[in-house]
């Protein structure tokens, strides 16, 4: 079955001055792939990234989601066109509940009913496995916690397109492995770009691993021609 | 019922009961007291929910008294739809500031709605002949009715007032507990998080500066209905830094916090004026004791330590 | 009086005021720009300057000149410690956040104003310059005779506004000596552009920030002792120099002392100009109007670095 273009970006730059952090990038995300996004740090990963999901303008380029061109379409929209993102950096309502925080993230798809919302809730919670922590306060939980918080906002809002910005930074072995787990059961309906320096949970997860340096894309493959890659190798050890 | 909404309507209920029981002092005392806790709860919209510090609210509050009083005054309008126009030009004025103002943020934003506020208070006072500002003036006795009711009457007064300050305290509770005003509060928060859940935040922020406005401005337009002044001082700077010292003492960010703060900080200058004339030192002396020691305000610790549910 | 001299007399009187408003918007410049706090009892501590020095003055007595000169040292050095009080005690212990500071500054303004109205008292009060010679200011006209010069009636200043000019220049040089070229200046930039590698330089940033916030007051201070022989001291005279100290700094871009000297020049000199010819209310409303359109639309001012 031919896969569908869900994410495409064509000539796609960002400059900050005269500094070039991404420049002329083509890259199509076909829908049902696990992507992972890898490079040195500085490579204009989350640049590019945070330009997909419309955090930052393009300096020059066009990005298409699901057929639409939305270049020029601000981020709130992006969302609600079927994109969700997790910040590199834990981004979660601190002084607000678990239950509350995803919920937040459920009820722009469902509204009103209080009931479905909290049915919604309770099984994006349970997906990351933190059912338990729902009256908590999202602040006071461990680090890990918060970035399982995170990703269960990004649930609660079923997504056709799930960007996850480092998501296992931080985490314990024990965590990295859970996390596996859940982005292989996510992954059954929903597409998953991954920026990841971890390279177990890259080539554990992904289909298809994209490699950035300098702001544009030196490789594109399998994680089996990725790792035998010359030009990745050299990126990575400086050679 | 569910335990919010009793608890809220119990204290209109209170107040209810009050205007049959309070001697006349505090009788006229507690309808001003109302009418200021609106001005407060609006502020409070903007302040309390969204996070949005205005330190020119009093522009909002006058341009409904301006409003309301400009139209019985220059064209004879009767007071209660000159009420309504009050409110309409507020809701207007605060949509046009709202839409230059929300281009900026934290400082700025602080920042420019003080200078807006200065411009309306200083274009008050520049066009005098016909506002009358730097004295004020006075909607006589007879004019104010609505409906055959004289207003000036402090029973009616008293009941003008409740009914003003219930709806509006309904209205908030309403807002505070439905989608948008969850997504007002996540706004505060962390507003890039609520902007990449796919909430329009600027709109959001737009609709809280409007609804903000607009009850300042109906509390500005009874104010005048009721107690029939009207003039410049109201736009000036003093007062816009008194409902952010209501909502401060009494509690940011929940229903009733407005109203306590209000009513505390109405009766804590009323005493002070016995002892000495300058009742702005008490203000400033519980905004400096607020800031660096008690930021939820009395509501605040209140539902922080015994009545979690309270919205 | 004809167009010309009434111009050159707003012109002067303009420039007066611009040397104050520099003195007292580059205070506010400096705490805004180092600190990152906005002061809203800025106007406070130039009214405690001029209250200041009538006390100084009036408990001097005799020559006017000792009293004035006492004063031109005493109450900037004043206001300045209370200032320094005011950092230590409250906005410190905020962490200078935004959004608190500016509330406990603007508790600070009622404390200290009122306090002022209840020692001071309500009434305005002169204090005498140490020097107030008339001079006549020449004009030219056109006559039969060709160019004459002449002496219009009206025309004229005194020495001691000159000096309000000539002293705030100097100490505009002095301020701008110390940061340019002290070590103290040096200190004060660092933190000013980056606090954290500041501290990590060994900067006692905490100390850096409550002299600032004195030096910052001291010039406001200094500002009104100069104004107070031509004004008078009023408990509510600090209100004025707030507002147009803002619309400076604003103007000339927040944390630019060059921006700010010359907005303030410019503000001042306008302000003047258009309160002569037209009304003080109409100045003002189109300076408040203006801060708040380059807020909204060009958020750097003059010479301010453009936000991200």
């Amino acid at each position: 079955m031919a896969a569908v273009t869900l994410l495409s970006a064509k000539s796609v730059s960002r400059h900050f001055g005269g500094l070039k952090a991404v420049q002329n990038v083509d890259f199509t995300l076909p829908e049902g792939e696990i992507r992972a996004l890898i490079g040195p740090n500085g490579a204009g990963k989350t640049t590019f990234v945070s330009m997909l999901c419309g955090r930052i303008p393009v300096s020059d380029g066009q990005i298409t989601f699901d057929g639409e061109d939305v270049t020029a379409m601000p981020a709130h929209k992006r969302i609600q066109k079927g994109m969700a993102y997790t910040f590199q950096i834990t981004s979660i309502f601190g002084e607000l509940s678990v239950h509350e925080n995803v919920a937040l993230a459920v009820q722009r798809r469902l509204g009103n009913s209080q009931k479905t919302l909290d049915v919604e809730v309770a099984s994006a919670l349970a997906r990351v496995g933190l059912q338990d922590r729902a009256g908590q306060t999202a602040g006071d939980l461990a680090y890990g916690h918060q970035r399982l918080v995170e990703i269960a906002m990004g649930l609660g809002q079923s997504p056709r397109l799930l960007i996850l910005d480092e998501p296992t930074q931080g985490l314990s072995d024990g965590e990295v492995a859970e996390f596996i787990a859940l982005i292989k059961d996510v992954a059954k309906d929903t597409t998953i770009l991954l920026i990841e320096h971890n390279i177990d949970v890259v080539m554990a997860l992904a289909d298809r691993i994209t490699v950035m340096n300098f702001g544009e894309i030196i490789a594109e493959g399998t994680p089996q021609e990725i790792h035998a890659n010359e030009a990745v190798q050299t990126a990575y050890l400086g050679g | 019922m569910s335990r919010a909404l009793s608890f809220h309507l119990g204290l209109i209920a209170v107040l209810l009961v009050l205007q049959f029981v309070l001697p006349a002092y505090h009788h006229g005392n507690l309808a001003r007291v109302m009418v200021l806790a609106v001005y407060a709860m609006g502020y409070n919209i903007m302040f309390g929910y969204t996070g949005l510090l205005s330190l020119g609210h009093a522009m909002f509050f006058t341009a409904g008294m301006y409003g309301m009083g400009m139209s019985v005054r220059l064209w004879e309008m009767p007071v209660g739809v000159a009420f309504v126009l009050g409110v309409v030009i507020a809701a207007v004025f605060s949509l046009i500031v709202g839409l230059l103002a929300l281009r900026t943020i934290g400082v700025a934003f602080m920042i420019v709605t003080l200078m807006f506020s200065q411009a309306v208070f200083l274009t008050i006072l520049y066009f005098n002949p016909v506002t009358r500002g730097d004295e004020g003036f006075v909607i006589p006795q007879p004019v104010r009715q609505i409906a055959g009711i004289d207003l000036s009457d402090a029973t009616n007064r008293y009941f003008a007032a409740l009914i003003l300050f219930s709806v509006c305290l309904l209205a908030v509770l309403a807002l505070v507990r439905s989608p948008t005003g969850r997504v007002l509060i996540a706004i505060r928060e962390n507003e890039e998080r609520a902007r990449m859940l796919g909430y329009d935040t600027w709109a959001h922020k737009l609709g809280a500066v409007v609804m903000s406005g607009t009850m300042a401005g109906a509390a500005g337009a009874a104010y005048g209905a009721l107690f029939g002044s009207v003039g410049a001082s109201f736009a000036e700077v003093p007062f816009s830094i008194l409902p952010l010292l209501y909502v401060l003492l009494g509690g940011p960010g929940t229903v009733i916090g407005p109203f306590v703060g209000t009513l505390f900080m109405f009766y804590l200058r009323d005493l002070s004026s016995t002892l000495t004339d300058a009742h702005m030192l008490v203000a400033g002396v519980v905004l400096i004791l607020l800031t660096l020691y008690a930021r939820r305000g009395i509501m605040g610790l209140i539902r922080e330590r015994w009545l979690k549910w309270l919205p | 009086m004809e167009f010309g001299p009434h111009l050159i007399l707003a012109m002067l009187e303009g420039l007066v005021q611009a040397s104050v408003l520099t003195l007292t918007a580059l205070g506010l410049s400096l705490v805004f720009g180092v600190m990152r706090v906005v002061n809203v009892a800025h106007g406070e501590f130039f009214m405690l300057g001029a209250v200041f020095a009538y006390g100084v003055a009036s408990w001097l007595g005799g020559n006017p000149a000792v009293g004035f000169v006492a004063a031109l040292i005493i109450a900037p050095l004043l206001v300045g410690v209370l200032a320094v009080a005011c950092d230590w005690l409250i906005l410190r212990r905020l962490d200078y956040d935004p959004e608190r500071t500016i509330v406990a500054t603007i508790g600070m303004l009622y404390v200290i104003q009122q306090v002022t109205l209840m020692t001071y008292g309500p009434d305005a009060h002169p204090v005498t310059p140490p020097f107030n010679h008339r001079l006549a200011i020449p004009w030219v006209a056109f006559t039969d005779t060709g160019l004459e010069v002449y002496f219009p009636w009206g025309l004229s200043t005194t020495s001691y506004k000159l000096f309000v000019v000539f002293a705030a220049i100097v100490a505009g040089l002095g301020i701008w000596l110390l940061m340019a070229r002290s070590k103290l200046g040096l200190i004060l930039r660092a933190t000013q552009l980056d606090r954290e590698t500041a501290q990590a330089f060994g900067i006692p940033v905490e100390r850096v920030y409550a002299f600032v916030f004195g030096l910052g007051a001291a010039l406001a201070a200094l500002g009104a002792v100069l104004v107070v022989p031509i004004q008078q001291a009023h408990y509510l005279m600090g209100g004025d120099p707030l507002l147009l100290s803002f619309i400076v700094v604003i103007i000339g871009g927040l944390g630019s002392l060059r921006g700010t000297v010359v907005a303030a020049i410019l503000i001042g000199m306008s302000d003047g100009i258009i309160s002569v010819f037209f009304s003080p209310t109409l100045a003002k409303i189109l300076a408040t109007l203006l801060v708040a359109m380059v807020l909204v639309y060009r958020p750097q001012g003059l010479f301010g670095a453009k936000p991200a």
